[in-house]
């Protein structure tokens, strides 16, 4: 186990490596420059920022510089939000972000686990459609209309809920609810369809064969092996939701990290943007480690080996 | 096992809901949770003009957009940054409602050659009642102009002396700088040249507020990038910037002015999305919303609704050299231009997508514009001045057309393909299909290619000439034409459009060799009319801007920025 652990933090650390420098050179073929906003600069003033910010030396040297850096934990400073830097931007706005994220996967995961659980053993009747037309609704449904439909029930027209902003419980429900959505829909559909192929093997028809009751059927064998493939989606579903939804977080205007990744790609906010992937990328490949080694305690098969 | 799965799932839940017990939420100190908790409870239609009065003071808050992304003075070139600034510092003048008035500097003195100007300071202290002083304003034009500090607006100040030396570090002695501190009340600031926008530019701008050297210096990089890094000089103090959520001010005592002011507590709160913000605006949680979506506005009556001009000219900026040789032959033939621009309906792209909310541009130089005297405007002075028709003309533009086509030689078949660029922003994809499509129905042009790019590869695109037809749109100096126009003089460096006029450069260069702002509103209608006819700027709108005000409200509005310095309730 310990081999593979130090194995798995060697492959990671080489991934991150790859991620960060592959990015750093792609986005530098990007044509443009960060002081290319909307407000127009002259070249002459572009050109001074480009070298106020050592952007003009030869690019090999500013990856030696910047990778230095990066080892010394610093991310650099941000062009758009000038002299903020990229830690305290995602330092800011990632609990935020993350905080929608758990709440949303809180609700999400065990009320889309049952859907799909009641699909599953209700399979053809009333329940079953019921349980397939949400889901095929909220995959197919973009979050924004969802969004802005509840924003407009219990916002606008009932007065329940307040319509945007972050400032307590009662802000968090709208989003919850409006990010939790996708979440559900999409493990109705995993569920529902696992729950039925793992019916169909072998030790399902041994189990019932002698004689085991429904429930236990159910909780010790179909549910603990249904699992499987929704534990697999399960790391890089938490890296995904808890790194913020560009379109919720807008919508209810939220102060998390989703919106900095849109805006520093189309800022060519180069800092900005690597800080964030590789950061993101930390996260993916923590989240799958994770996974990998709760693998082994959902499915005795799936046995770690050196 | 069974227990052992419950067991995980158990942590798993618990795990899940402790982290999501924690509190993220955007509050800031006691104060204003306390606030907020009664902001939050007052969500139905209860007028938020009841709320403030259990608090004891007069409160405001207001919508917008987007948050600022500093408070450095000198490094800012945005209007967010710039409005919390204008509203937290005073300057030596101040633009209000497009006027120039007296902030700190109580009178100015101007010698006779225009070079010398003696700004008079008066008594007024820092928010922590430190006295503001001549010399805190030689730090901050200092400032601006080292290149250390990675400072950006500065062009407009380069006819004070060494000024732009220093920018390009030919000097790096920062005292050389033609502005000094004769005593703590008297500043000095002598030009190279002359300089008529001087003044207006000084009023106008968000990068010369006072700044405490030992605060700046203490701070360091940090400056400006939280509520603790920024001291307020202004009407109101900063009381907390919540980034990414809103920006707090309270009235500021120590401010010379202070019985003027009115509010005793704006709040600045940023939301995104333009329905979002306009649900809210309805719902009574904010008075007033500083962008409100042109769509909605017959949701609004009169009392609720400002239009105002948001300063910026939009044009369709003709490639003369081509994007390519065989281009550039048909876009510097003049009456093919206007072809081009008599076919295009402005009215109707106005009513279709913008609800007709936009001013209609047959000309360059922005209405808001002030004349020559208090009373009128430069429109009002010139209003014979124009490029295009309002509505299409179908029947001029072929006449150009055919003009064109028998100039060059070609039929309407040989014309090569010519490259549209515009920004990956906003309508901007409508607005150029909307265009093309009337040059194919009105002209039986059918040659036209969109190319959209995000902002900063469109700009890079521009730069380098890489387009035949580009959607330009230029910010404007709400005072005074000369920023907008010597943007097309011979060799100007963002004049990117093959056309280096003589006569034209000539007539900008003028109006900076007198100070009558009568004459140069004369030369500028001239350069005017004559780059309307013989340039490369197709004239199509000057953008507004909408804001929706709770008619509670009062002093509310939209000048070259927002503004709410002298809010109050109406009661």
């Amino acid at each position: 186990m310990k081999r593979y652990i130090a194995k798995r933090l060697v492959i990671s650390i080489i991934t991150i490596w790859a991620l960060a420098t592959f990015s750093f050179f792609l986005l530098r073929t990007l044509p443009g420059n960060p002081f290319q906003t909307e407000q127009l600069l002259k070249p002459e003033i572009q050109e001074k920022m480009m070298s106020y910010y050592g952007l003009d030396k030869p690019l090999l040297e500013q990856y030696v510089t910047y990778m230095g850096n990066l080892l010394h934990g610093d991310m650099g400073y941000s062009f758009k939000y000038t002299n903020r830097s990229v830690w305290d931007i995602i330092r800011q706005t990632f609990p935020i972000s993350a905080d929608l994220g758990l709440r949303s996967l809180a609700v999400g995961y065990p009320v889309g686990l049952l859907l799909g659980t009641i699909a599953a053993r209700r399979r053809g009747k009333k329940a079953d459609y019921l349980c397939v037309l949400i889901s095929v609704l909220g995959v197919s449904v973009p979050n924004f209309v969802i969004g802005s439909l509840l924003q407009w029930i219990f916002g606008v027209k009932t007065g329940l809920l307040p319509i945007a902003q972050w400032k307590g419980f009662s802000y968090t429900i709208l989003p919850t609810i409006t990010l939790s959505i996708a979440t559900i829909a999409s493990l109705v559909r995993t569920m529902r369809a696992s729950m039925l192929e793992v019916e169909n093997q072998d030790y399902m028809k041994t189990a019932k064969a002698k004689g085991l009751g429904e429930k236990e059927i159910v909780w010790r064998h179909q549910l603990r092996n249904a699992m499987i493939p929704i534990v697999t989606g399960l790391g890089p579903a938490v890296a995904t939701t808890l790194m913020g939804s560009f379109i919720v977080e807008q919508l209810f205007s939220i102060p998390g990290i989703g919106k900095h990744f849109t805006e520093s790609v189309q800022a060519l906010d180069y800092t900005m943007v690597l800080g964030l992937t590789i950061f993101f990328g930390i996260f993916l490949v923590a989240a799958n480690f994770i996974v990998d080694i709760l693998y082994g305690i959902i499915d005795p098969r799936i046995r770690i080996t050196d | 096992m069974r227990k052992k799965m419950l067991g995980i799932v158990l942590a798993c839940t618990m795990a899940v809901s402790a982290l999501a017990g924690c509190s993220t939420y955007t509050d800031g100190d006691p104060v204003t949770d306390q606030t907020q908790a009664a902001d939050s409870g007052q969500t139905g239609t209860q007028a938020s003009g009841d709320d403030t009065a259990e608090a004891g003071g007069k409160e405001l808050t207001i919508g917008v957009s987007t948050d600022v992304t500093s408070l450095d003075t000198s490094v800012i070139n945005d209007n967010n940054s710039g409005e919390v600034l204008y509203h937290t510092s005073s300057g030596l003048l101040r633009e209000v409602g497009g006027k120039v008035v007296e902030e700190m500097a109580e009178s100015y003195e101007i010698s006779d050659d225009n070079l010398t100007y003696t700004f008079h300071l008066r008594d007024s202290n820092w928010e922590d009642g430190e006295p503001i002083t001549a010399d805190q304003f030689v730090y901050a034009f200092q400032r601006l102009f080292d290149p250390n500090t990675g400072s950006t607006e500065y062009e407009k100040f380069l006819s004070i002396v060494n000024a732009q030396e220093i920018v390009d570090g030919e000097i790096t002695d920062l005292d050389q700088l033609g502005v000094k501190a004769e005593d703590d009340h008297t500043l000095v600031i002598t030009l190279k040249q002359m300089s008529p926008t001087f003044i207006t530019s000084l009023a106008a701008s968000d990068n010369l507020y006072p700044l405490r050297k030992d605060f700046v210096e203490q701070c360091g990089t940090a400056y400006g990038t939280s509520d603790e890094n920024y001291l307020s000089s202004g009407p109101f103090k900063l009381e907390a910037w919540n980034q990414g959520t809103d920006v707090i001010y309270v009235k500021n005592d120590q401010y010379f002015d202070a019985d003027k002011i009115k509010m005793d507590k704006i709040t600045r709160v940023v939301i995104e999305d333009a329905n979002t913000r306009a649900s809210m605006f309805d719902n009574g949680e904010i008075d007033a919303n500083m962008n409100a979506p042109a769509s909605l506005k017959d949701n609004y009556d009169e009392n609720t609704l400002i239009n105002s001009p948001a300063g910026t000219t939009t044009t369709l900026q003709i490639n003369m050299d081509g994007m390519t040789e065989e281009t550039g032959k048909v876009l510097s033939n003049v009456n093919f231009i206007k072809a081009l621009s008599y076919a295009i309906d402005r009215e109707g792209l106005n009513t279709a997508l913008a609800n007709g909310t936009y001013d209609i541009g047959t000309r360059l130089i922005d209405p808001a514009t002030p004349g020559s005297t208090d009373e009128t405007s430069y429109w009002e002075e010139y209003p014979d001045i124009s490029g295009a028709p309002a509505t299409a003309d179908p029947e001029k533009a072929n006449e150009y057309l055919n003009q064109a086509l028998e100039e060059l030689g070609m039929t309407k078949e040989e014309l090569p393909r010519m490259t549209y660029l515009c920004m990956e922003t906003g309508q901007l994809k409508l607005y150029a299909e909307a265009i093309v499509d009337s040059w194919k129905s009105v002209l039986g042009l059918d040659c036209f290619d969109i190319v959209q790019y995000p902002v900063p590869t469109t700009i890079q695109n521009m730069l380098q000439g890489q387009y035949d037809i580009y959607w330009q749109q230029n910010g404007d100096d709400m005072n005074d034409p000369y920023m907008y126009m010597s943007y097309w003089v011979k060799d100007g460096s963002i004049n990117v459009t093959g056309w280096n006029d003589d006569t034209y450069t000539d007539l900008i260069n003028q109006t900076e060799l007198t100070m009558d702002r009568g004459e140069r509103l004369a030369l500028f209608a001239e350069a005017e009319q004559y780059i309307l006819d013989n340039g490369p700027q197709i004239p199509l709108f000057f953008f507004t801007n909408l804001i929706t005000v709770n008619p509670e409200f009062t002093g509310i509005n939209y000048g070259s920025n927002s503004e709410y310095l002298y809010a109050d309730t109406v009661s």
